[in-house]
């Protein structure tokens, strides 16, 4: 079976700035990646690429074997590509249902005349939304918040909306960007919980910046480790561990300290 | 009954009927989709215009040069909308703002017009009950299209763009049909506004309508139906009620809607912030 | 003739350049467009006037005057209309009824004499009305609170603008009267022919000046303790709080800094076009303010640059291309401009950052 995203060579230049050179990086179905590094070192920036934000300005973007280097953001959501923020971008003023309905709305068609007319089409459509709106937020445990706005949310209920939020748009690509921060441990671990359930419950693939070792060793299939932009290592968690240049990458060179 | 629905209270019925018309335009442009526009004025003179010059010059009847003049309306307002609505906060402000001024210097300039003349003697078509029955249908149609999906997108795109691309929304699209169906509505109020008046000129389309339609709009409640209906009626009424002030009106107006402001944020009804 | 109009755009736009300055100040500082800043310049030159009539033809008192009078304005425009946007404190709004008070009385008392005003019962009711509010607002039955969980937005502040923008224009039009008034001649500089340009002394001395307050503000603005602490505040309110710099103080500040550029420039206009009247403020308001987001609003020198352009650009527009379509050149051109740039010439490309 052909891999689900396949990073091909990819760069990004901002200025004279490498931010991201070289990169390749496959994810296969129902696999979850774990992509960490330093600060700055091009994780952020990666997600920008895969979701259109950024175009590359070498190598391609390939999702189930297409390339997708000229698509649209909103068209690669289509194509089965979502994500979430670093720092939480739910629609704050909207209730945490709208949340979840505005993700499901891209496979259906606009509709704006059927609604205008509130043709009996419309309800039909209203009632399965609604229906499956309800099972979303079920998952979470958030029914009862429902009509509650999301900007009244704590906080680690936001990241998992935001992450419901991702799941709802039916893509079979999760793109999750620093869920754990700002979460005390057992928050950690429940959200690590979270989304092994996911991969398993929904088989959604899942690609994860994270700076909580812990968690992203627990539960990836597979870790790359970014800095400078270049890929230093990829492999097993066991593997990357253990990896003398990912250890000289987080802790420094021994023999820079002593000499500075 | 005949005290209350005198001819006096039967305008300024019609006249509330005609702004609740335009602002809920400029609601569904500014309010829901959260793009701040200070122009909506000139949209309002292309639909007076349109119908004034359609029924006087090429003798369309009433009912076709209405729906013509919200369908030119909507046509400019998405032209214009095509490059400014990429443009952020102030910067589209500013931008339709100077597009208001535009319109209004051409028309200025126009001999099929009249320029600063104005065109008067228009046939007096917007009775009170017409006025009502479209403000109603408005309100409805307005109602429906902020309450579906589609309204859901706008409302996502004013919170966060960014987020609602991600979500498989084309932004662009979005803002430019809410552009257009706000503007075509600001066109349809501007037609029933040249025949009720029956007297239209470049002057009664100047920024300073802009101002005030954003003004009934916030004191209303940004994004609220109703609001728009209370912000309108308040603020078309209290420039009546102060007339016995005569020369002091304007000051007054313009302190009313400092002090209603100051007192009551967001609006008289409503609970939405609008992120510049 | 290419250099002569040159010479009369430079004149128009160093005065755009003073008004853009205040507002890209006042913008820089509390990201808010003072729509009411036209009318602080055609105040400026209303007292100007006032002055050159009444009191004193000497150029240098009434320039200083004006200065002075709309500084203070600035201060009161800040205390009644945006100070308690954004802190709806029980004082703050205390402060907000005291001057629509004094507002309201003042409109009524340029028009009638003090006379009429203590005898009148709608002044006594007035004042009993305020009494009441300001002794709620004390008592703290009245609170305002802000719609959703943090602040209000600045659309809020927009519409407090245009409010206090209204109220300006038609107190002056009530005390005044609506028509314009001629300026007595305060400033006579003669001209020079030379070789076949009629150079006015008065415009030569337009752009000087304007070109000297801008560099007193550019000064003010980087070598002064003040001017530190008003960068502070536009870059991040908070922290600048956190440093001992008191936020209301450095925005008021800026607001009497603003509006003196503004009187300058409404008592340039009137010396040279020897007319004021009370509706002038808004045109040139809103020209100004394209000016300013012409030149990247936010930016000192984006204002100064865009400010000159504009006037150019009208001036050229005027004497080359249409002179009927004067108002709508200044548009055009920023509308262009935006399209190609869309943060204006010197403003800062922020993308936001995902």
């Amino acid at each position: 079976m052909t891999p689900l995203l396949e990073l091909r060579d990819i760069s990004i230049q901002f200025g004279g700035l490498k931010a991201v050179s070289n990169l390749s990086l496959t994810i296969e179905r129902e696999q979850i990646v774990g992509l960490i590094g330093p600060n700055g070192a091009g994780k952020t920036t990666v997600f920008n690429l895969i979701t259109g934000i950024y175009r590359p300005t070498a190598g391609g973007v390939f999702f189930n074997s297409e390339n997708i280097n000229k698509k649209r953001s909103y068209e690669r959501t289509w194509l089965g590509i979502a994500r979430t923020f670093q720092n939480i971008r739910l629609f704050k003023q909207l209730t945490v249902a709208e949340n979840i309905i505005f993700a499901m709305h891209y496979n259906r068609d606009i509709g704006i005349f059927s609604s205008m007319l509130r043709l009996p089409h419309f309800w039909r459509e209203r009632n399965e939304v609604n229906k499956k709106a309800n099972e979303y937020l079920e998952y979470i445990n958030m029914l009862d918040m429902r009509n509650e706005r999301a900007e009244n949310l704590p906080y680690g209920r936001q990241r998992e909306l935001e992450i419901v939020r991702a799941i709802a748009t039916g893509a079979e690509l999760l793109l999750l960007d620093e869920p754990a921060a700002g979460m005390n441990p057992q928050e950690t671990k429940q959200l690590m919980r979270f989304i092994d359930k996911v991969r398993n419950d929904m088989h959604k693939s899942v690609l994860l910046i994270e700076h909580d070792m812990g968690l992203v060793m627990g539960i990836s299939d597979k870790v790359a480790v970014l800095d400078y932009g270049q890929k230093i290592v990829e492999g097993k968690p066991s593997e990357v561990q253990h990896n003398k240049k990912v250890i000289e990458t987080y802790l420094g060179k021994g023999d820079d300290d002593a000499e500075s | 009954m005949d005290a209350i629905f005198n001819s006096y209270t039967l305008q300024i019925i019609t006249m509330c009927c005609i702004n609740i018309i335009i602002v809920q335009g400029l609601n569904l442009i500014s309010g829901i989709t959260g793009q701040l526009s200070l122009g909506h004025a000139a949209f309002m003179s292309i639909g007076a215009y349109t119908v004034t010059l359609l029924m006087l010059d090429l003798n369309v009847p009433f009912w076709l040069a209405l729906p013509l003049a919200g369908l030119i309306a909507g046509l400019a307002g998405f032209m214009l909308g095509v490059p400014i609505l990429r443009l952020r906060g102030d910067y589209l402000a500013i931008s339709t703002l100077g597009f208001g001024e535009i319109v209004r210097v051409l028309f200025l300039n126009s001999t099929t017009t009249h320029g600063a003349l104005g065109i008067s003697s228009i046939p007096h078509y917007t009775t009170p009950l017409i006025s009502v029955i479209l403000a109603i249908v408005g309100f409805i149609v307005m109602f429906n299209l902020t309450n579906c999906r589609f309204g859901l997108a706008l409302r996502g795109i004013r919170e966060d763009e960014i987020a609602a691309e991600m979500m498989g929304v084309n932004i662009a699209k979005y803002k430019m049909l809410a552009f257009a169906i706000g503007t075509g509505f600001a066109g349809i109020g501007g037609a029933l506004y040249a025949c009720q008046i029956t007297f239209i000129s470049p002057g009664d389309f100047a920024f300073t309508r802009s101002f005030e339609q954003l003004s009934m709009l916030v004191l209303g409640g940004t994004g609220s139906l109703l609001g728009v209906a209370a912000g309108v009626i308040i603020l078309t009424v209290i420039p009546e009620v102060l007339r016995f002030a005569t020369e002091y009106r304007m000051v007054m107006y313009g302190l009313a809607l400092l002090i209603i402001m100051v007192f009551r944020p967001q609006g008289l009804f409503g609970n939405i912030r609008v992120n510049l | 003739m290419v250099i002569q109009q040159l010479l009369n755009g430079l004149t128009l736009g160093g005065i755009y350049a003073l008004i853009a300055l205040g507002y890209t100040m006042i913008y820089g500082i509390v990201k808010l467009i003072n729509f009411a800043h036209g009318d602080v310049f055609m105040l400026g030159a209303f007292v100007g006037f006032y002055v050159a009539v009444h009191f004193s033809s000497n150029f240098i008192v009434v320039i200083l005057v004006a200065m002075a009078f709309c500084m203070l304005l600035g201060l009161l425009i800040e205390r009644t209309a945006y100070r308690p946007l954004r802190s709806p404190s029980a004082s703050n709004l205390i402060g907000t009824v005291i001057m629509v008070g004094v507002i309201a009385a003042a409109a009524f008392l340029g028009r009638n004499g003090m006379n009429t005003l203590f005898t009148s019962a709608v002044f006594y009711e007035g004042l009993a009305l305020i009494g009441v509010v300001i002794f709620l607002l004390a008592k703290g039955k009245i609170r305002v609170k802000h719609a959703g969980a943090s602040g209000t937005s600045r659309i809020n502040a927009l519409i407090t603008a245009i409010g206090m923008s209204i109220v300006l224009s038609n107190t002056v039009a009530i005390i005044n009267g609506p028509q314009r008034v001629t300026f007595p001649p305060v400033l006579e500089l003669g001209s020079w022919n030379v070789a076949g340009m009629n150079i006015s002394g008065l415009q030569l001395f337009i752009i000087t000046a304007s070109l000297v307050l801008m560099f007193i503000l550019y000064f003010i603005v980087h070598k002064t303790k003040a001017g530190m602490a008003m960068r502070a505040v536009s870059q991040n309110i908070n922290a600048a709080r956190l440093m001992g710099i008191n936020p209301d103080k450095v925005i008021g500040f800026t607001f009497a800094l603003g509006s003196a550029l503004a009187a300058a420039a409404g008592v340039l206009v009137g010396v040279f076009y020897t007319v004021a009247d009370p509706n002038m403020g808004s045109m040139y308001g809103l020209k100004a303010f394209v000016a300013a987001v012409f030149g990247g609003i936010g930016s000192l020198p984006g204002a100064m640059v865009g400010g000159f352009a504009l006037g150019v650009a009208e001036v050229f527009g005027v004497a080359f291309i249409a002179p009927a379509f004067r108002d709508a050149i200044a548009f055009g051109i920023l509308i262009l401009v935006l399209i190609i740039k869309p943060t204006g010439i010197f403003g800062s490309n922020v993308k936001e950052k995902v």
